[in-house]
Order: C-alpha cells, then sequence, then structure tokens
C-alpha cells in the first residue's frame, strides 16, 4: 500500500511506523495544526504549543505501538497525550508569574498593510478578550469548550479525546458556555457605549 | 415544551448543531413565546459567535516547519533502531519453564523483594549524601550572597532563554538517539543535524494571562485630517487625558465635570502623529 493524502490516520500511521517517511509527513502534516491550535488555546503560549506538538508526535514515534486502532481514531489518541502535556506544563508554570506579553509590537505588526486598520484592530482586540477568557476557565471546563467549540469535534470525539462519557461531555460544556458567557458580557456594554458615543457625535 | 425541555436543546440551537426536526419546531414555537428563553438563546448565540471567530482567527496557526524537520530525523533514528533489536527466539521448553518460574504468586514476591532493595539503597543514598550538602549550605550562609550558576553556564555564555528552550527541543529530538550512540552507530552526524535545525526555531512567547477587564470602550474617533498620508503600523497608548482637554478636540464629554480626568487609548502612527482616540470608561 502505497500512503497517499486520501489514505486514513491510521493506514498512515502504520505504513509510518514501517519507516515510510512520506507516510509520517502526511500524517503529521494533517494533523500538526489541531494538535498546535489545541495547546496554544489551551495553554495561551505558542512557545508551549510547540513544544506539545513536537512532545505529541515524539511520543506516537516512541511509543506509537500502545495505539489501539479499536479503542479510537488516531486524532483522538493524539488529542489525548497533548491534553496530558499541557496540563503537565500548566501543572508546572502555575509557580510562575506571568509577565505581560511585549504589546507594543504585537500592535505594530497587526496594523501593517491593513484595508481597515481600526476595524482590523477592534476584530483582533475581541478576539484576544475572548482567548483570555477562554483561557480562565478552568481547564476540565476549557478542554472541552476548545474541543467543542474551537475545533468542532462532536461530543464523542470529545470524549474519546478526554476518556470520559458523553454526558460529562455535554455537562461541562454547558457549564463551560455559561461561564464563558459571564466573562464575555464585559464584551457587550461596549457595543451599547459605541451607539451611545455615535449618537452623541451625530 | 416548557422552559426546562427548551433550556436543554438552546446550546444546540445556538451551535446550530444538527437537532432533531421535530424538537427544532417545538423549541423555535417555544422561544417565539418566552422572551426569557429567547434571551438565553440571544446569549449563547453570542458566545458561539465570540468562539468561532478565534475558530477562524485561529485557523491557519501550526507548528514551525522545523518541528516537522526534527521529527523526520527522530522517526529514521527509531525506524534504524528498531531494524538492529535483536530477535530471541524462545524455544518451547525454556518458555515453559519461565511460565512456571514467573507464576503470579512468584513474580509478587520478586516485586516485593525488589521494591525493598530499592528503598534500602534510596535510604543509604540519601543518608550518604546528605552530610556534604549540609556542609555546603552551611559554609554558603556565610559567605557574601552570589548567584548560582551552573558548570554548562559558561559553555551557553551569551545563551538567551529562546536558545536554551531550542537546545533543549535538539536534546528531546536527539533523545532517541542516545542508544545508537552508544553502539557507535553514525548518529553523532544526525545529531548535529537536529541542532542545526533546532537553531532557527522561532520566538518564545511569554504567556500573558491578563484578567479579562470589564471596562468598555467607545469606538475610535479620528484626530487627523483626511488628507493626512495613510496609517501603515501604529501602537496603542493608554493615556489620562483631562476632560477639558477632550472637548478642545471636539470630543462628546461632560462639560460639568471639566476639571477631571478620563482614561484613553490614543493610536499613534509610525510618523508619532496621534491618528485616533477611544475613550475608556
Amino acid at each position: 500500500m502505497k500512503a497517499s493524502p486520501q489514505t486514513n490516520d491510521e493506514a498512515l500511521w502504520r505504513l509510518a511506523r514501517a519507516g515510510d517517511e512520506h507516510a509520517f509527513t502526511l500524517l503529521y502534516r494533517r494533523r500538526q495544526g489541531a494538535i498546535y491550535r489545541f495547546a496554544w488555546q489551551m495553554s495561551g503560549s505558542q512557545g508551549v504549543a510547540e513544544d506539545v506538538t513536537l512532545e505529541v508526535f515524539l511520543a506516537l514515534i516512541k511509543e506509537g505501538g500502545q495505539y489501539d486502532e479499536t479503542r479510537g481514531t488516531l486524532t483522538a489518541y493524539l488529542y489525548g497525550i497533548a491534553r496530558r502535556q499541557v496540563l503537565r506544563r500548566l501543572a508546572k508554570e502555575r509557580a510562575f508569574v506571568a509577565l505581560a506579553d511585549d504589546d507594543a509590537d504585537a500592535t505594530s505588526a497587526q496594523l501593517l498593510a491593513t484595508h481597515d486598520p481600526l476595524g482590523e484592530f477592534v476584530r483582533r482586540e475581541t478576539v484576544e478578550t475572548v482567548r483570555q477568557a477562554v483561557l480562565a476557565l478552568p481547564a476540565h471546563y476549557r478542554e472541552v469548550v476548545v474541543l467543542c467549540e474551537l475545533h468542532e469535534l462532536s461530543y464523542a470525539e470529545t470524549a474519546a479525546a478526554l476518556a470520559c462519557a458523553v454526558g460529562t461531555v455535554r455537562s461541562r460544556l454547558a457549564r463551560g458556555r455559561a461561564l464563558l458567557g459571564e466573562r464575555l458580557a464585559a464584551l457587550r456594554p461596549v457595543e451599547r457605549v459605541e451607539v451611545e458615543a455615535k449618537r452623541s457625535c451625530a | 415544551m416548557n422552559c426546562q425541555q427548551a433550556e436543554m436543546w438552546i446550546i444546540e440551537l445556538a451551535r446550530e448543531d444538527a437537532v432533531v426536526a421535530d424538537f427544532h419546531a417545538d423549541a423555535l414555537r417555544h422561544l417565539d413565546a418566552c422572551p426569557h428563553c429567547a434571551a438565553r438563546l440571544a446569549t449563547e448565540r453570542a458566545v458561539t459567535e465570540n468562539l468561532r471567530a478565534v475558530a477562524v482567527h485561529d485557523a491557519h496557526a501550526g507548528a514551525p516547519a522545523l518541528v516537522e524537520a526534527n521529527l523526520l530525523v527522530a522517526l529514521r533514528a527509531q525506524t534504524e533502531r528498531v531494524a538492529h533489536a535483536p530477535v530471541r527466539v524462545m524455544s518451547a521448553k525454556s518458555a515453559r519453564t519461565w511460565a512456571s518460574l514467573f507464576s503470579a504468586r512468584r513474580a509478587m514476591a520478586v516485586c516485593a523483594v525488589a521494591a525493598l532493595m530499592l528503598l534500602t539503597f534510596a535510604m543509604l543514598r540519601s543518608r550518604f549524601t546528605a552530610g556534604p550538602n549540609r556542609q555546603t549550605q552551611t559554609a554558603a550562609a556565610g559567605a557574601p550572597a552570589q548567584p548560582v550558576v551552573a558548570n554548562t553556564a559558561t559553555e551557553n555564555a551569551g545563551a538567551t532563554p529562546t536558545e536554551e528552550r531550542r537546545e533543549g527541543r535538539a536534546q528531546r529530538a536527539a533523545g532517541l538517539l542516545s542508544k545508537q550512540t552508544r553502539r557507535g552507530h553514525a548518529a553523532t552526524h544526525v545529531r548535529e543535524q537536529v541542532a542545526m535545525a533546532v537553531g532557527s526555531v522561532g520566538e518564545m512567547t511569554v504567556i500573558a494571562r491578563a484578567p479579562v477587564v470589564a471596562e468598555s470602550v467607545t469606538e475610535f474617533m479620528p484626530l487627523v485630517a483626511r488628507s493626512a498620508p495613510p496609517l501603515t503600523s501604529g501602537q496603542l497608548v493608554r493615556v489620562e487625558v483631562s476632560r477639558s482637554a477632550l472637548a478642545s478636540l471636539g470630543l462628546p464629554v461632560n462639560m460639568a465635570r471639566a476639571g477631571e480626568t478620563m482614561k484613553a487609548d490614543v493610536l499613534i502612527g509610525e510618523d508619532g502623529l496621534a491618528r485616533a482616540i477611544r475613550l475608556v470608561r
């Protein structure tokens, strides 16, 4: 069997284990983005996301024999490893004090060459606020929100990745969304103020 | 359908999940009649919309290409190691012998003895190593305070945290090669390749977990004429301005409190000109 973009993950992994680099590359390119984004959205750090992506696929190379196709998809297996890695790192980094990002550089980069710099700036600011609100959720709610909402996994896929029941996923998602709604309520007055400002300007 | 039943479907409706048609119609009828549930659905839809904005924004994020290069090196090393692993064939007779020797009860006994030996060894080791450490600590207490520098620091003099992190990644990727190196294979060359590859990984990102501050802002209001050159890059600066100063710019402020100050975000262009301002409450 030859690896192609149409080959499924499990078959690609079987080929990769036999030393087929092309199969591994196809598998990696297909799944690395999701693992990287999951780690980023869970940790809030792109550095951690890079490390976790590397660790996840290294674990697949070293301990991939532990993966059992009958127990779930390879994607769920990869998410499972990524989740453990992220939680371990979060536990380690709890002892450190977070530093502010270099916002000045980020702001400059964000405003470069856009048709509507102010609109783009406001959009990015909103995304950042939502990202921070997601990061502020407790980890067990955050992982469900990230997988179901940001990665658009079904309840069953999320349950397989987190090794829990579908009912647990549903209840955690409802609670996580409720917490998120409360935190994002801070955004809604903005719309009201904008309207008021427009009226007063007019 | 009552509010309690509708509550079960509100999240699915907000997420635009495939809801069973009958329930969907029932839920929509209830939402038309119940303002409380309609408001709940609006809140959930706002949450979904915000989350989708993040998902769209992050859609193309991925690990840098060097991660892939490191992994391919690791895969090659692993494949080579598996290929060189010695294969032992056990005769049926010896297999039976081992099976009888390692019955469950005997295995447990062996494990217990091994654990006891490890514990004894650990205790002895801690007893022997504790003495010199205490002496070092006592000596250090009397000495002037100095930063502790590891031996490897001299080799890495001038190394930034980013470089240290890169080195760490290279070591982890190259970790798979350690056994081969002992066996005298050409792993050194491969490890050099990894180190070279990892040498240019992107900058480390500092985790910033600023609390979500409940502040509201107005839209940006331009401060320069339309004829000014277009804005290509800029910085946002948070300032505190007197209300009277804002009024002089023609901004809508309450003049009854002209002596007070208020927060504002000023967008300063690369040319140093204040391009726009928004008020913060």
